[in-house]
Formats: C-alpha cells, structure tokens, sequence
C-alpha cells in the first residue's frame, strides 16, 4: 500500500516534470523568436550536411522607424544573398536577376518560423527542454522539437542562455541519426546598429516583383490524398519545371504544403513512360523523391524522410469531385491569400 | 576443394558468375573440361535444373552425349573413305548406294587398284587429318556450349532456342580439346561481355545523369517555389 503510494507520487513528480520541461522549452523558443526580431546582432555560421560545410554571415538589427534589417551572406563559393528590409526581401543568387518580394519570411537555413509564432508548431512537435551544456563558450540551453509522429525529423536547438540567440542546431532523424547541423562560430549583439546594416539600410533593393495572385490556386486534376497531420496548403499551381538548360520545361501541377517548419513540394505530371522506378536524393535533410506510376510522373521535395516522401507520393488521385479533405485543404490555402 | 568447386559450377548452371573476378571463372570452365567428374556435375546440375523448371523433353534420354559422340565417330570413319572416292573422280552420292558401287566395281575393276592405292595413300592422310577434323568437331562443340552459355546468360528471354544447344552437356565429350582453343574463345567471349558491360555502364551514366537532372530540377523549383511561396502568407 505504502508502495503504491510513492509510485504515484513518483508518477505525479514526473508528470509535472514533464510539463514543466515543455512549458521551460516554449519560453526558451519564444525568447529566440523575441531575440532574433528585437536585438542587434552579427553572427557567423556554419552549415554542415553532405560532409560539407557552408559558412554564412548573418546581420541584424532595427534601423530607423523601427525597421528591421537583416542580411545573409554566403561566404563560399558564388553570391548567395538574402536582404531583407522590413517586408522587402531580396534574393541575389548566381544564376538569376536579383529580384525582390514583399514577404514577412526569409529563406535561409534558420527557419524562419523561429521569428515567428512558435506556437504554431504545437500541432504537429512536443518541446522538450533537455538540459545545459557549453556551445560557443557560452552557456546553452538545449531544447528539442520532437515530431508527435513518424513522419517528420526532430530538430535539436541549444539556445543561449544570456541573450536566447541560437548557437547550434541539429536536425536528426528519429534514430538519431544527424543529417544536418548549424553551428555558430560567431555572435556579437551590439546595443548600437552595425556599420554594415547602417549602409544597408540606405541601400535601394531590387524591384519588387508583383506576383500574379490570380493564377495561384487554379483548380487542379490532382490531389494529395494522404499528408501527415498538420500539413496545409500554402499554394498550389501550374507552372513550367525548368530541367536544367536542355529546353524540354515540363508543365507541372504543383502543390506547397506546410506545417510551419517544414515545407514539402509535391509535382505531378502526366508522363509517356508508364513505369519508372523510384528514384531519391537527400541534400542535408531535404528529401528528393521522384519515380512514374502508371504513367503519372510525380515529385516530393521537403524536409521529411524518405518513407513519408514515398507515401505522399503514392497517394496522388485524381480529384473527386465532393472530395472534402481535398476542398477544405483549398479553402485554408485560399483564406491565406486573402 | 572439390565441393568449392561444385559449388562454383552450381551458381554458374545458374547464371551467376561464381567470383567477380572473371578469370576464375574461366579457370572453372577450364578445370570443368579437363575433370571428369566436375563435367558430369554440370551435366547433373544442368538436368536439374531443367526437372525444376519442367523442360525435360518427353522422352528422357540421360546420356546424350555419349550418343552422339559414338554418332560423331561412326560418321567419321565412313567419312574419309567416301571423300576420297569423290575425290578420285568418280562422280558418286555420299550415301554409298550400294547398286551404284556394284556397278562401278565390274565396270572399271583393273582400275579399282589404282583407286584403292591412292584412296590407300588418301586414307593414310586422311586418317591424320581425321583427328584434326575431330578436334575440329570438338572445338566448335566446346564454342556452341560457350555461345550457350553466353547466350542464356546475356538474354533470358530466349531460354528456348539457346536451350536445344545448352540441354547437350557437351562438355562430356569435348573433355580431350586441348584448352588452347577453349581460352581464346572464352577470352573472345570475356571481351564481348566486357564490351557488353561497357554499353551497359554507359547506359547506367547516361540514367543517372538524367535522374540527376531530374532531381536537381525539383529540388531547385522547390526552393524557388518556397521564396516565393511565403509571399502569399
């Protein structure tokens, strides 16, 4: 009896343990997301995935009328620029016109839902704060996003404790097998605007790029008929797949879902082959998926593992008229433009 | 070792090279004519397989090569003989029609003698030539069992026709030929597979670029997509 007793009270000790260790975590990662839109910094990082290692420049900071202000350079090998000034952000790459777009995002190898509404992502991970350990020659804070299923990887982030910036970040498959880490070399947070943002900020971006709105969301011949949960549509389209300077663009009906940290592209396409057999490629964490199904050519791109890429492959159907999971998907991706 | 062997010969009978190294492999084919044993385990393992996969021919003859083979001898002693007479000028059939020769023997009898002498002489040569011819036979045999065996490895969906070749386990009766000729061939036949494995790399290059394209292309677009893609949020 007086066993029992302290089993439960040992049980009552971990449970409170437990949501004590998720609610320490979500304040860590709101502290990031407070941290990475309020303070001034500059940092240095290293990007590590296919047993390379891409090191980046990262600014920021508020300028005047509040404005933030944010560059990420890539230090190796052809320019690769993000700059961003409030809502305008700018995208330099080697191979393109540099071109700017009005977004509260960026697409850097921070996700940027770490600016954002980190809450967002309870859906789909659990937070769990792990414990203390030295990054940087700082004092860290580990916390972990753990998938609630099997379909995702998990993301490990050590955080600062002084200023709750991130000093590392780690995805993992849930084996724990790494497939792609961020470390931070550098990080200097300034109560003063940096010279660099300071010239930036009187620097002219790109023209904005208006994007045609109205051909997003066209009514498409294809679903997706299975998606882990938590998957939405950001936007679907038909548009032209450009494969590589040989002339032959491909139409393709194309669909971006998300679960707010993790974009996943699907590409379907009537093809002549009948069969092709599956074929996959992973950069870093992200997934390339590929193969021909009865005549139906269909790509998955994101950052999931393979399984999920395949199942959400196979799970391409012709839509059905009435089909509610498919028009309610929609309805959310077209509430969004509005 | 010899279970190493037979071991060998079974993945062999089955389509796999037994090393990847190809000159075992030839060493086996090599060791396989010499070997008594070892040739009549190919003959096993081939009647096998053909039980397994019911292709035994209605009529089961278990020794067909030593049929042929005393075929093959009988054929060769009536052979000399015959080509020598035609040879002599007489314009008679092969198939020594027996009226034929009755005929010629009480036409031309004083002249028979000189025909038998130099058919005498004819046949001295011939029976020199006749182990060369055998050799020859027996060669050509050893090269049809390796185009058999090629054949079934490259293609199997002509099981069939390579089939009446491959089924005679020929091996059984071109034991004596000296392997000079086996190794050429068989080195003629690595070539082949070797070109034949060249295309085929090739070929595998030429995919794996174009599935590179592929994937490259939908990676790249996926990244554009999700720039762009933020902005209808």
């Amino acid at each position: 009896m007086k066993l029992s007793a302290f089993f439960l009270l040992l049980l009552s000790f971990n449970v409170s343990a437990i949501t004590a260790d998720t609610d320490s975590a979500r304040l860590s990662l709101e502290r990031l997301s407070n941290s990475l839109r309020q303070l001034n910094f500059s940092t240095s990082f290293v990007v590590v995935k296919n047993n390379q290692a891409e090191p980046y420049h990262w600014l920021h900071g508020i300028g005047e009328n509040e404005q933030e202000l944010e560059i990420f350079t890539r230090l190796n090998g052809p320019r690769r620029d993000v700059l961003r000034q409030g809502d305008i952000v700018s995208y330099i790459e080697p191979d393109q016109e540099p071109y700017s777009i009005t977004s509260s995002n960026v697409r850097s190898p921070i996700p940027s839902i770490f600016r954002g509404n980190i809450s967002e992502l309870e859906e789909s991970y659990r937070f769990i704060s792990v414990g203390r350990s030295r990054i940087l020659g700082r004092v860290a804070q580990l916390v972990r996003i753990v998938s609630k299923d099997k379909y995702r990887f998990n993301y490990w982030l050590w955080l600062d404790q002084k200023t709750g910036l991130l000093l590392k970040m780690a995805v993992l498959t849930r084996q724990g097998q790494l497939l792609e880490q961020i470390q931070f070399t550098h990080i200097e947070v300034n109560e003063q605007l940096s010279d660099n943002l300071e010239q930036f900020q009187l620097t002219e971006l790109p023209q904005v790029i208006e994007l045609a709105i109205q051909r997003q969301n066209k009514a498409l011949s294809w679903q997706v008929d299975w998606l882990p949960q938590g998957f939405v549509v950001v936007k679907s389209n038909q548009h032209r797949l450009n494969s590589h300077n040989q002339g032959d663009d491909k139409a393709v009906e194309f669909m971006l879902f998300s679960d707010g940290l993790v974009e996943v592209s699907v590409y379907v396409n009537p093809s002549q082959e009948e069969f092709r057999a599956p074929e996959f490629a992973n950069d870093g964490a992200t997934m390339v998926f590929n193969h021909i199904l009865q005549g139906i050519e269909v790509g998955v791109v994101g950052d999931i593992p393979l399984a999920t890429a395949k199942k959400i492959a196979e799970s391409i159907a012709p839509v059905r008229n009435g089909n509610v999971k498919g028009n309610a998907q929609r309805s959310i991706g077209e509430q969004q433009d509005d | 070792m010899s279970e190493i062997k037979t071991e060998s010969i079974s993945s062999l009978v089955d389509n796999y090279s037994p090393s990847t190294d190809d000159s075992i492999s030839a060493h086996l084919v090599d060791n396989m004519l010499k070997d008594e044993h070892l040739s009549s385990t190919w003959q096993n393992y081939h009647l096998i397989g053909d039980v397994l996969r019911e292709e035994v021919p209605q009529s089961l003859q278990l020794d067909l090569s030593e049929t042929i083979s005393a075929a093959i001898a009988q054929e060769a002693t009536i052979l000399s003989p015959n080509s020598s007479m035609q040879n002599a000028g007489k314009n008679m059939h092969p198939a020594t029609d027996e009226a034929v020769s009755m005929h010629n023997h009480s036409e031309g009898q004083h002249t028979n003698r000189v025909v038998d002498a130099t058919n005498r002489f004819k046949a001295k040569i011939s029976s020199l030539i006749k182990p060369m011819g055998q050799v020859a036979i027996a060669a050509s045999a050893a090269a049809l069992m390796i185009v058999g065996v090629q054949n079934n490895v490259t293609d199997n969906s002509t099981v069939t026709p390579s089939q009446v070749v491959q089924t005679i386990p020929l091996s059984g009766y071109a034991n004596p030929v000296s392997f000079n000729v086996q190794s050429t061939k068989t080195q003629q036949s690595q070539q082949s597979k070797q070109q034949t494995q060249q295309a085929m790399n090739e070929q595998l290059v030429a995919d794996r670029i174009a599935q590179q394209r592929r994937l490259q292309a939908l990676l790249k677009d996926h990244n554009q997509q999700v720039k762009l893609g933020s902005n209808i949020k």
